[in-house]
């Protein structure tokens, strides 16, 4: 039977809530589902063609029966872990339940679809592979053309088996398993080198869920007021927490029906997304920040005069730092053409550690936001409420709601000692959703605990029982003593005509006094010298009126320069080592070639899909 | 499509996700490889998804993972078509 590595942790009894209502495991949830849900309700795949394939509660649990004796039938035991490639579809369901079936740990990996980056992903995988031990893959027919490779370079016990045809088994009863057995091994998103394995218990999978499904509303009403029932839509990808947990598991227990949309279809075309929910007339979805900018910025005039949004009560937003300006530029479209209430955007917080969510904003409110004396926050960590009328540096930063019932978030400094409200540290975890750590990995879990609380590597602070999170220690810029947060500095610079949104990395380097400030950044318009010139200056002048800083270098790159994760977030410790190696637009996605630097560019193609569409939205 | 007709349509995506670039592009030849574009991994399927549109088809994503090159992206556009 696999161990967790269990850390040096210990919940006080007075954070055990006791849950009778709660199923032992989250196999017996979908059994309680299959046997007390409505038969309307269940999940529904929109496919390729708009024509949707749906599976009621008693289906799923049928093919997920089914699917663990086909399992067992061709090897795996009870407590082996089995990889997941697949994507958004009814077989990711069928192997992930009939995993649980079997008695076996499921662990989701993501599948191949980016262009011309095999190599990349044979690598990753193979230690994700390795890092669980899985001992059988599960993929379908697609997947399974390329992993012939990975599997060479990680071999599995039982090799690749095939997901469509698990569901066609005859049916056998499940294996037994405990509140406490291993129920999933997930990786964290946004680690590159070494992928850490987090192990979920059943108990902590439904705690988490629970928790959840109590903070959502179970009924909404329609505008005149009539009681209307729940749905889900998500187009996340289902191997990671924020898609499997939010809109998996916790559905099935709350017996939420939920529209799937595939997440390659959301990438290339994201306003499905928006068309979907309207459709379906949804309640509620959650995504990252970024895709709120996208779908905005794709959204053609003619779409939002048809898409009514009135019945959406959550449009949650997590899993990357949330951009009050990117969340309220959103939310401004979509309540005046979309009948959007305001109070729908649902920031949250959360990891693949406390298996999805640790707070949410109440679902009632409207998003709240610090405004934060940026002198007085940088010289000593503490908070200085001030107003929009305030003449100095201020930040921006958006609460994520008060933590679920049984759990604790604390900030701490670097000795574990509970910092006062208001006063920046490192935020702690825990609660019976947070895991006791990293699967057969101890000594990352002994880095990531200490004294029963889980340091997440976020910076933030609490105030008024809410959590704010500033950014993440490792990005932290030191200069001359104040504490200045990378996300800050490049919000900034990204308001600057010609910095490519999103696309702005804030790091230090060593200076004769004290760490500098360096930004790098992309510019689809700056091309010339004498373009980049007048860009940097801009940059510089920006950063020194906002923030009274002025930095020692600006960098301005070719688009696709900047490194990122697979995932597309920035990778700001890359970018400096890279900076410092004088390497800095040499690798990343594009090399920066000389012959940029001989280009001139019309100053009217300068603006941008951004422009055009705000343009058009003011009409 | 010839090759010609179809690298001019792939211009055009490049041109509508990324735009103000259009002499970068113009260099663009059956040779290059996607890395060379200078594409964010959004940006990327964002053109794809406007070849998919202008080609009213839907390329299968396996396929898409072992696009290296634009000549792969206009072979997978000519089976897709066919």
């Amino acid at each position: 039977m696999p161990k967790l590595s269990v850390g040096p942790r210990t919940i006080p009894p007075s954070l055990a809530l006791p849950r009778p209502h709660l199923p032992p495991t989250v196999l017996e949830s979908v059994a309680r589902a299959a046997s007390e849900g409505l038969t309307t309700d269940g999940l529904r795949f929109v496919g390729r063609d708009e024509t949707d394939r749906f599976f009621g509660w008693d289906e799923v649990y049928d093919r997920a029966v089914r699917a663990g004796a086909a399992l067992a039938a061709a090897g795996v035991r009870p407590g082996d872990r089995v990889a997941l490639v697949l994507p958004t579809d009814p077989l990711f369901i069928d192997a992930f339940l009939g995993v649980l079936a079997a008695g076996a740990v499921p662990a989701p990996l993501y599948p191949p679809v980016r262009l011309g980056r095999l190599e990349e992903y044979h690598a990753r995988t193979a230690a994700m592979l390795r890092a669980c031990g899985a001992s059988a893959i599960i993929a379908d027919a697609r997947c399974r053309r390329i992993l012939g490779e990975t599997v060479r370079r990680a071999p599995t016990r039982l090799g690749v088996i095939a997901a469509e045809d698990l569901h066609r088994h005859a049916p056998a009863p499940p294996v037994a398993r405990e509140a406490d057995d291993l129920a999933l091994v997930q990786f964290s998103s946004g680690t590159t080198v070494a992928p850490k394995p987090v192990g979920l218990t059943h108990s902590q999978v439904l705690a988490n869920t629970d928790a959840i499904v109590d903070f959502m509303p179970l009924v909404a009403r329609d505008q005149d007021g009539s009681p209307y029932d729940p749905v889900g839509v998500s187009w996340l990808p289902l191997y990671h927490d924020m898609g499997l947990i939010g809109f998996v598991i916790s559905p099935i227990l709350a017996g939420v029906p939920i529209v799937f949309i595939p997440t390659i279809r959301f990438i290339k075309h994201p306003t499905c997304w928006l068309d979907t929910i309207s459709r379906h007339k949804a309640t509620a979805s959650f995504a990252p920040n970024f895709a709120y900018a996208l779908v905005a910025r794709k959204a053609r005039p003619e779409q939002l005069d048809r898409w009514d949004l009135s019945r959406m009560k959550v449009f949650g937003c997590g899993a990357e730092p949330i951009n009050p300006e990117t969340m309220r530029a959103f939310v401004e479209v979509m309540s005046s053409r979309c009948g959007l209430r305001r109070e729908a955007i649902l920031p949250a917080y959360g990891m693949a550690e406390a298996t999805l969510a640790i707070s949410f904003k109440p679902v009632a409110d409207h998003m709240r936001t610090m405004l934060v004396d940026a002198e007085r926050f940088q010289a000593d960590g503490r908070v200085e409420a001030v107003d929009e009328g305030f003449q100095g540096a201020f930040f921006e930063h958006v609460s994520c709601g008060t933590w679920f019932p049984g759990h604790e978030v604390s900030s701490q400094d670097a000795e574990g000692t509970l910092l006062p409200e208001g006063v920046e540290g490192e935020l702690c975890l825990r609660g019976p959703s947070v895991t006791p750590g990293y699967f057969e990995n101890p000594e990352a879990t002994a880095a990531a605990f200490k004294d029963g609380w889980l340091r997440t590597g976020d910076l933030g602070y609490i105030l008024d029982g809410e959590v704010y999170v500033t950014g993440r220690i490792k990005d932290l810029i030191i200069l001359n003593g104040r504490n200045l947060h990378p996300q800050s500095i490049e919000w900034v610079a990204a308001q600057v005509e010609g910095v490519r949104k999103g696309n702005v990395v804030a790091i230090s380097r060593p200076g004769p006094a004290s760490e500098e400030l360096v930004l790098v950044l992309e510019s689809r318009e700056a091309q010339s010298d004498s373009q980049k010139a007048a860009l940097v200056q801009e940059v510089r002048t920006r950063i020194q009126q906002e923030m009274g800083i002025v930095p020692a270098d600006v960098v301005v790159l070719a688009v696709g320069s900047l490194p990122k994760t697979s995932s597309g977030k920035l990778q700001r410790r890359k970018t400096r080592q890279e900076y410092l190696a004088g390497l800095v637009g040499q690798t990343g996605s594009r090399t920066a070639g000389a012959s940029a630097d001989t280009l001139t560019l019309a100053r009217h193609m300068a603006r941008g899909v951004w422009s055009r569409t705000k343009a058009a939205l003011r009409k | 499509m010839t090759d010609n007709e179809t690298l001019a349509l792939i211009k055009e995506a490049l041109n509508d996700v990324a735009p103000g670039r259009e002499a970068d592009f113009a260099k663009v030849s059956l040779e290059s490889t996607i890395a060379e574009l200078g594409l964010d991994s959004i940006a990327t399927m964002e053109m794809v998804g406007y070849l998919e549109e202008q080609v009213e088809v839907t390329f299968p994503d396996e396929d898409l993972a072992k696009v290296a090159s634009v000549r792969d992206l206009i072979n997978l556009i000519r089976a897709a078509k066919a």
